[in-house]
């Protein structure tokens, strides 16, 4: 019954998961190389030669006009609070894409499929991309109203908005880059020792690394700690910035759900700019070997069940509001949904749920490469549209004076506004600054985990099993 | 003046309570229990917090003896146009008819009480015993409600009585609404302003409470409509409700500096 | 996973099917308390339905109680079922194949258990009937704007699924059954499995409606919790009127489900002599399982708490107040963090209290005490009327009626799980034949390392 297999082979096989049952016979799994030390110097080449080194400059210079747009938009000044609603969604859509990338490396850490490792530093480089959070959120600060002016989470704790959204912006960022590091140190080091040396930044992440069997342990300890803790700031995040941006603004809005469905949707929209970025990785970056086939299937899946809890989210809030009725609740839905945004949200509706979603559920496009690319570039658009009409709504709306109830009804809808010049610059430079912080963490530390593929090709071997080829994957505990 | 036709009108009852008049007497609550059959809140049933109190009185008192001051609120169901309690029943037991009551259905009403949760004012019943019986193990357990002769002659011939497991609350008295509407077809005339009086309305003393159709621009209760005093109870819920209370006047109110 | 036993086949069913074959000295009287405390459940239901409502603590303005209460809960335990069946299964995760089919009966039990209550608490329970479209004479159709309507909908959909989910992954152990019996077993179990002969045909066709079965239930698992948390929350009752209801209900149902699956195999180890199945490593693995969901749970609790405290409506602050620091409700908050959250989940971050089957079996009683609570003290509070017209607020206090039928509800289930395993074996045959051909080890260096097969 049991065999006890000593030779690592081909991780070869069929493609059999029951689900797709006869639709291909194309085999998923990456092929490595036959042996760790022959898969680890196939990995420290192709990371020693980066490429991509044209997208770097762009979206280097796209970010240089983010910033030149930021500028322009505070010296516009914080006369009208209106005016940084598109802003604020900017803020939010970078924390919904590329600050809930890593997310993937975090929750499939505890399942023990192979398809996770090929991904996982990528994702894990995202984190890097928190620094944008930093630099986009210290020009809104001043947009955000005093605390006297509407019902605040911070019991009238003057400035306790700004500075708690400050300080949880900043510790995400140092959990992100905290993960980053502990996961890079051993390749850093592997590929330092691999090409003549550590040297440069490499030198300085992989200092002291041993690879002592204690120095392992810690980290793995050091990670699962870390990834737990970037789940809990991000959520927290998410939390503060739907509250602090956008319920506490709407007079009325009393609705527990919707720093959930913020994460939810974030994670959705992380998980696509994810997706795409493997497919850039594999395209352009050199690394069609590695990311195959179950690398984009098996987030497909998960961004199909993401798209589903969008529209359980969105709708267990909807239909709260709708069926209660009250005047309150009805200028909510106005507000954020069906009064001068409305075109912005179904939109945002169709790019983020209802195209996706149809296109997932179809066999061939979600078990393919190009399928799920499609459908994240769609969601990640479609969650910037999310995101303008919640906050255009939240930043547009009249806030009255005096004792803010929940009880008490608008008095009047918000002014719908179409996005200027400085507004678009932030935009494109938002877009611009998350893919050149990626590349510039890409190019400072190895963008594939070695450590995590190499001990996955340990565990995996093959063997037959009465007349088919199967995979036997180890489980250590 | 009205014009005398056989068409059916459309009208839209409504009530006004004028809380400066009321002195808490309670007569309308005594009229209601009288006119619709309802069960005779005794001692236990009270204890047991199950009255029947289609109109109640609810009392409000503020300050310390002697400065002590009450306020008197009459409170029947509200005949929202918004009702809560409409869209939550599984069976369509209650429902808003044309001429703008919240009408409940005895016989179709199967019992889940999702109505009186939902409603904001708690003016729905439920009927937790039975009451038409003569089995005496029954007897043992809801004597209290056992309407033995010679005593249902009390009853209402125009209005049912309630089996248990069955909603109910005040109805404007739409027997009565009903039986002047067919006295008034049948002299081929309209509904004259005042001519329908629930018990409540009938009863009050002060003449706190007015009755009419809210539709025609001549009645006495659209005239009271347009009080500055008129306000709803729980406006903020949105219910839209056909009773409007008109404020106290308190006698002692001295304004603040500058205001 | 560690180290475990090789079974042969006979061994297997020789271990699998004993409870079915013959019967175990305790099962007559297992099933006499079952029967006993169920009927006092059908007791107590003949008396609320020949006197009326009243016999119940039900009042005006608390026309819910205890009967929703249990509604609710059953509802909850029965989500585990697809939780770690099909969830389980789409993941492709080993550990719950002892597991599955004990989970999915439980579902099935506590979903029929939990569907009586709304029945019974109807005031006129023989007018059932109406909430079905059937009157088309007449044209009375039910109104579909209830969520009354919404419920039985999914309940019964729900409980179509799971029974067909049961009945799927009972195929090949019918089979068996039917060629190890004679006599009138022998023709019931040939009728039952349909065929099955265990050619490569039917096992691809009956994984395969696995498969499809475990995708399609999942959207049906989180609707039918979500269908009953909006019972309350569409409502305008302070407390209940919540958008976070929906996850916030359905994680919980999978926190106090799972709990409930842990009660269930420790029982069952114990009472079938199955060691050799259900080992310390599938606590273990729940117990894992249980920490995530326990935290998801918390966070869409604390939630709740927070925005009726922060949103500004005074109706709400009020209620929740009243949750929080009043007796006997701050009393009952307390104890649903400690015995839900804290104590719980601080244990199971303790690799030995996992595998420790006594410790698990504690905690997870503990666990749906605290669900049961959490139920109570979401529905209760807000109908008292202590806020906005406050005139005729009341307290509830349940009778003993209603206590009773409580209590007889885990009777029915028990009966329901007992009478089950005497005809069908509460561990799937099959699976844990096939978990055997799947197990592994590999050597990497000087150490072997279990494995699984995998496609």
């Amino acid at each position: 019954m049991t065999a006890h297999i000593t030779h690592a082979g081909h991780a070869e096989g069929h493609d059999h998961h029951g689900s797709e049952h006869g639709a291909h016979h194309v085999n998923p799994r990456p092929q490595l190389p036959e042996t760790p030390q022959a898969l680890t110097a196939d990995l420290v080449d192709r990371i020693s030669r980066p490429r991509l080194g044209g997208l770097f400059v762009l979206s280097g210079l796209l970010f240089l006009v983010g910033l030149v747009g930021i500028f322009m938009k505070v010296s516009a000044g914080y006369g009208d609070r209106n005016t940084w609603g598109f802003y604020a969604a900017t803020l939010a859509w970078v924390l919904s894409t590329g600050a809930s990338a890593p997310i993937l490396s975090v929750a499939t850490r505890l399942t023990k499929g192979f398809w996770r490792k090929p991904l996982v530093r990528i994702a894990e480089l995202f984190g890097a991309t928190t620094i944008l959070l930093i630099i986009l959120y210290i020009p809104l600060m001043p947009a955000i109203p005093p605390v006297t002016s509407h019902v605040s989470f911070w019991v009238n704790w003057e400035g306790a908005p700004q500075n708690a959204l400050l300080l949880s912006f900043i510790g995400l960022a140092l959990c992100g880059l905290g993960y980053i590091y502990t996961s890079a140190r051993a390749d850093a080091a592997a590929v330092g020792d691999q090409t003549g040396g550590r040297k440069g930044f490499g030198a300085m992440i992989a200092a002291l690394w041993a690879g002592t069997p204690h120095q392992w342990k810690v980290m793995r300890q050091g990670i699962s700690y870390l990834a737990s803790f970037y789940l809990m700031f991000l959520v927290f995040v998410h939390f503060l910035v739907s509250i602090e941006l956008a319920l506490t603004m709407v007079p009325g809005w009393r609705d527990p759900i919707f720093p959930a469905f913020h994460g939810i949707t974030g994670l959705q929209a992380g998980l696509a700019t994810l997706i795409l970025m493997l497919y850039v990785m594999r395209r352009w970056g050199g690394f069609k070997d590695y990311l195959v086939l179950d690398q984009f299937w098996n987030p497909a899946k998960l961004l199909m069940s993401f798209t589903m809890l969008w529209f359980y989210f969105w709708w267990s809030a909807f239909i709260i509001f709708w069926y209660g009725r009250t005047p309150a609740e009805q200028g909510v839905l106005l507000v954020t949904a069906f009064g001068p945004y409305l075109w912005v949200f179904v939109t945002a509706f169709m790019l983020n749920f209802a195209i996706p979603l149809l296109m997932l559920v179809w066999n061939p496009i979600r078990v393919s490469i190009p399928g799920p690319v499609i459908a994240s570039i769609i969601i990640i658009i479609g969650n910037f549209f999310d995101r303008w009409r919640i906050y255009g709504g939240s930043f547009g709306t009249h806030l009255m004076d005096g004792e803010i109830h929940h009880e008490v009804p608008l008095d009047q809808l918000p002014v719908f506004r179409m996005p200027d010049v400085p507004d678009l610059m932030v935009l494109v430079g938002a877009f611009g600054g998350m893919i050149f912080l990626f590349m510039l963490a890409a190019r400072l530390v190895p963008v594939m985990s070695l450590w995590e593929l190499t001990e996955g090709q340990l565990l995996t071997r093959t063997k037959m099993l009465v007349k088919n080829h199967v995979v036997v994957i180890g489980k250590p505990e | 003046m009205a014009e005398p036709t056989t068409a059916v009108k459309e009208r839209k009852w409504g009530m006004v309570v004028d809380i400066d008049r009321c002195t808490g007497c309670q007569a309308c609550v005594v009229a209601c229990q009288s006119e619709n059959n309802q069960i005779i809140s005794t001692e236990d049933i009270v204890q047991q917090k199950r009255p029947h109190v289609w109109m109640r009185v609810e009392r409000y008192w503020e300050g310390d003896f002697p400065n002590q001051k009450a306020k008197f609120m009459p409170v029947m169901c509200q005949h929202c146009e918004n009702a809560p309690c409409e869209p939550v029943c599984p069976v369509y037991a209650t429902y808003h008819n044309a001429e703008g009551l919240n009408v409940q259905v005895y016989n179709r009403c199967v019992g889940t009480r999702y109505c009186a949760n939902n409603c904001p004012y708690h003016a729905r019943f439920f009927n937790q015993w039975e009451r038409n019986t003569d089995s005496p193990w029954r007897e043992a357990f809801s004597a209290s409600q056992m309407i033995a002769e010679p005593m249902n002659d009390y009853l209402n011939p125009d209005v049912t009585v309630r089996t248990k497991g069955i909603m109910e609350k005040c109805t404007f008295c739409i027997q009565r609404i009903r039986r002047v509407t067919r006295h008034a077809k049948d002299e081929d005339r309209d509904v004259r302003d005042g001519e329908v009086q629930p018990a409540c309305v009938q009863s009050c003393p002060t003449g706190s409470l007015v009755f009419g159709d809210m539709r025609d621009p001549n009645s006495k209760v659209s005239s009271k409509l347009k009080d500055a005093r008129a306000y709803h109870l729980l406006e903020d819920l949105g219910t839209k409700p056909s009773v409007t209370y008109l404020k106290k006047i308190d006698p002692n109110y001295k304004p603040a500096k500058g205001h | 996973m560690q180290e475990r036993k090789v079974l042969t086949e006979l061994q297997i069913n020789d271990r699998l099917l004993w409870p079915v074959l013959q019967t175990a000295s305790w099962w007559w009287p297992a099933v006499t308390v079952a029967a006993l405390v169920l009927g006092c459940g059908v007791t107590a239901v003949t008396i609320m339905v020949a006197l009326g409502e009243g016999t119940t603590g039900l009042n005006r303005p608390i026309f819910w109680g205890f009967m929703i209460v249990n509604f609710v809960f059953w509802v909850g335990i029965s989500h585990a079922g697809v939780m770690i069946s099909s969830i389980l299964r789409l993941c492709q995760a080993e550990w719950r194949r002892p597991v599955t089919r004990a989970a999915e009966v439980l579902t099935v039990c506590s979903l029929a258990t939990a569907a009586l209550f709304p029945l019974i608490h109807m005031g006129r329970v023989w007018r059932f009937y109406w909430v079905f479209p059937y009157d088309f004479d007449r044209m009375l159709w039910p109104d579909v704007r209830s969520p009354l309507i919404w419920d039985p909908s999914a309940i019964f959909t729900y409980l179509t699924g799971a029974t067909m989910f049961v009945f799927m992954a009972l195929l090949p152990d019918l089979g068996i059954l039917r060629d190890r019996t004679t006599g009138w077993r022998h023709m019931f179990y040939s009728i039952a499995s349909l065929g099955w002969r265990g050619n490569p045909r039917q096992f691809k066709l009956q994984f395969i409606l696995g498969i499809l079965l475990s995708g399609l239930i999942l959207p049906v698992f989180v609707s039918v919790h979500s269908i009953v948390s909006w019972d309350f929350a569409v409502s305008l009752v302070p407390a209940w009127h919540a958008t976070v209801f929906a996850p916030y209900f359905v994680i919980g149902a999978v926190h106090s489900g799972v709990s409930g699956v842990v009660t269930m195999m420790v029982v069952l180890r114990a009472a079938f002599k199955w060691q050799d199945y259900i080992t310390p490593d599938h606590f273990d693995a729940l117990g894992r399982l249980l920490v995530a969901v326990a935290t998801a749970w918390l966070y869409f609790f604390m939630l709740d708490v927070l925005f009726a405290i922060y949103g500004g409506e005074t109706k709400e602050i009020g209620v929740m107040e009243q949750r929080l620091f009043q007796w006997p409700w701050g009393f009952f908050f307390f104890l649903i963090i400690v015995l839900g959250y804290i104590i719980p989940v601080g244990a199971w971050m303790f690799r030995s209290v996992r595998r420790n089957i006594m410790w698990m079996f504690a905690i997870s009683i503990m666990v749906n005490v605290s669900m049961w609570l959490e139920r109570l003290w979401l529905i209760i509070p807000g109908l008292q009327n202590k806020e906005r017209l406050t005139f005729d607020w009341a307290v509830f206090q349940p009778s003993l009626i209603e206590v009773m039928l409580v209590f007889s509800s885990f009777g029915l289930v028990c009966l329901g799980l007992l009478v089950f395993s005497k005809f069908f074996p509460l561990i799937p045959v099959w699976e844990e034949k096939e978990g055997q051909i799947f197990r592994e080890e590999i050597k990497i260096g000087n150490r072997v390392v279990p494995a699984i097969v995998r496609e």
